[in-house]
């Protein structure tokens, strides 16, 4: 092979032309003489990205400096001053985090991160909602929750007929309810389901994704998504019944945008067979959460390694020898809960439980986090966790 | 006055490496302008440092790490705005052997990690270790990378791995 492969690179290499212009070009910038067009180019369209997307911007501000020793690299663009964070569960004792299935194979998701992406950096950021119930209600302004059910309320073509008193519920003509929650995220309830679309599909999953691409599509105005993903995952009861969960995000952009969006802007959509309709649609928050900084990440090699080092937060309440073959599934993600102080990348880990298997044949996938920042900039904090 | 580096050291450390430079852009930005860009920046960068090599391996090194950090950049900021041109990076390799050119295709589509690795070892001739150092990533994840970098090409030039 690697004869072949350099044989081939060969190829790549500049002529006499191409490098005589090059030159010249350095030389002439050194000397304070215009900068050519590819920059250019490069710095217009970071004009674009930046009034596009606050998030893409943070990963502008890349520095990008070499080493100063041939064998040590400097890691990409990380901020000295970063401060320590800290990771752990938010827990708030109804069982443990964990999904039943039949088999390993049934453990479907479609997050957009893969471990061919080439992700260096992503941003933390600082919960600054109240994670007292009793705060957070009054922490957004009735104003502001009034403002996004009216312009929810105007896309679905209804009007708000009455509002509860802590502006958190509003009564619209035709049927519907929206709720805005305290973090502005927001669901649409039908008090007559939308009926599910006609079609002959056969196979159970595929008519899930059928469906979910029908509704998405017939409220696609409530959303901005320039490339909507689609998402249809399923676990079972004790007894066996099979729960489908809908969701859609936006897939655009670079690699770090598809992950922000995956965990922060992703809608819900609840309907089935049983019911023949949709009867709610959660949008995600749009809250903006402080960015502490950009974090240098692990790969997924040493999260896994973390992992088998007993380096992880679980509210799996037994004791798992946990071997690489244990680890089914393994993603990066970002650990979202209104009571963390930081909501920060994490890599998920699905464990085959040894010691919680049904009589039916359901096997237990317990979920194990470990951070996905570098060590050094964060803290796992282990807390006692009560269960029922 | 940035830069410690005099105009004839400069040319001096071009001519050593500009095919090195020039290659590495080309695997990530796969046209030969913004590789070219790409070139002048790193040389820039170099003219405004104010490093001192220790030999022409560590600068090697540093124009590759460099040329790397440039390229993903570049990279980041054209995600929207450019669009490869397939023509020209057919044209670029016109002449070359179909089956080179096929090889060569592969290569530069494989994820950047993975290509950066590749290239390293198969074409500079690093170990797992030096590249380890160079890219500051542990060897077992390097070793990782070759692994699954090797196996992705296995796969799209079946039978490859005979040659």
């Amino acid at each position: 092979m690697d004869n072949k492969i350099k044989t081939a690179l060969e190829y790549i290499k500049p002529d006499e032309e191409q490098k005589e212009r090059m030159l010249k070009n350095i030389l002439e910038n050194k000397k304070g003489k215009s900068i050519s067009i590819g920059r250019l180019s490069a710095i217009a369209a970071s004009i674009v990205i930046i009034i596009s997307s606050l998030f893409i911007r943070n990963y502008m501000d890349r520095k990008d400096e070499p080493p100063t020793t041939p064998d040590i690299h400097t890691p990409p663009a990380v901020d000295e001053n970063l401060p320590k964070i800290q990771f752990k569960l938010s827990a708030n004792g109804m069982g443990y985090f964990s999904i039943m299935l039949y088999n390993r194979e049934e453990l479907i998701t479609n997050n957009p991160w893969s471990e061919d992406m080439d992700i260096d950096t992503l941003p933390v950021f600082r919960n600054t909602l109240p994670t007292e119930l009793m705060e957070l209600d009054d922490y957004i302004s009735r104003e502001k929750k009034d403002e996004l059910a009216q312009n929810i309320a105007k896309i679905l073509g209804v009007n708000i007929i009455e509002t509860d008193e802590a502006h958190t519920s509003y009564k619209c003509d035709r049927g519907i309810s929206i709720s805005i929650w305290p973090d502005l995220s927001a669901s649409i309830y039908w008090d007559e389901p939308v009926k599910l679309p006609n079609m002959d599909i056969e196979d159970e999953y595929q008519r899930q994704v059928y469906y979910l691409r029908y509704y998405y599509e017939l409220y696609e105005d409530l959303f901005n998504f320039q490339e909507p993903a689609f998402e249809v995952v399923y676990d079972y009861s004790f007894q066996g019944d099979k729960h489908y969960s809908h969701y859609v995000y936006d897939k655009k952009g670079i690699d770090q945008e598809k992950i922000l969006n995956y965990s922060f802007n992703r809608a819900s959509f609840g309907f089935s067979e049983e019911t023949n309709g949709l009867h709610v649609i959660h949008l995600p928050s749009i809250y903006e959460y402080e960015k502490i900084g950009d974090y240098p990440i692990i790969p997924v090699e040493e999260a896994i390694s973390n992992i088998l080092k007993g380096d992880y937060l679980t509210t799996v309440p037994y004791d798992e020898n946990i071997s690489r073959e244990d680890i089914v599934k393994i993603e990066l993600e970002y650990y979202v809960s209104p009571y963390s102080e930081y909501f920060q990348p994490v890599y998920k880990a699905y464990i085959e439980l040894e010691n919680d298997r049904q009589e039916n044949g359901l096997i237990t996938y317990g979920i194990y986090y470990t951070p996905a920042v570098k060590r050094e900039y964060v803290d796992i904090i282990v807390d006692e966790v009560y269960f029922n | 006055m940035p830069g410690n580096l005099k105009e004839i050291d400069i040319e001096d450390i071009y001519n050593r490496h500009v095919d090195t430079v020039y290659r590495v852009c080309y695997m990530f930005m796969k046209n030969r302008s913004e590789a070219e860009d790409a070139v002048q920046t790193t040389f820039l960068k170099l003219m405004n440092s104010n490093i001192s090599f220790k030999d022409q391996s560590h600068e090697k090194a540093w124009l590759i790490v460099t040329a790397s950090n440039v390229c993903k950049n570049n990279l980041k900021h054209w995600f929207r705005s450019k669009r490869r041109n397939y023509e020209d990076y057919i044209n670029d390799f016109k002449h070359i052997d179909t089956h080179d050119f096929e090889v060569l295709e592969e290569v530069l589509s494989l994820p950047t990690k993975y290509k950066t690795v590749i290239y390293l070892y198969y074409y500079e001739g690093y170990s797992s270790v030096e590249i380890s150092r160079t890219l500051g990533v542990k060897e077992s994840t390097i070793r990782s990378w070759l692994y699954r970098g090797r196996k992705l090409l296995k796969k799209s030039l079946g039978g490859m791995e005979n040659g």
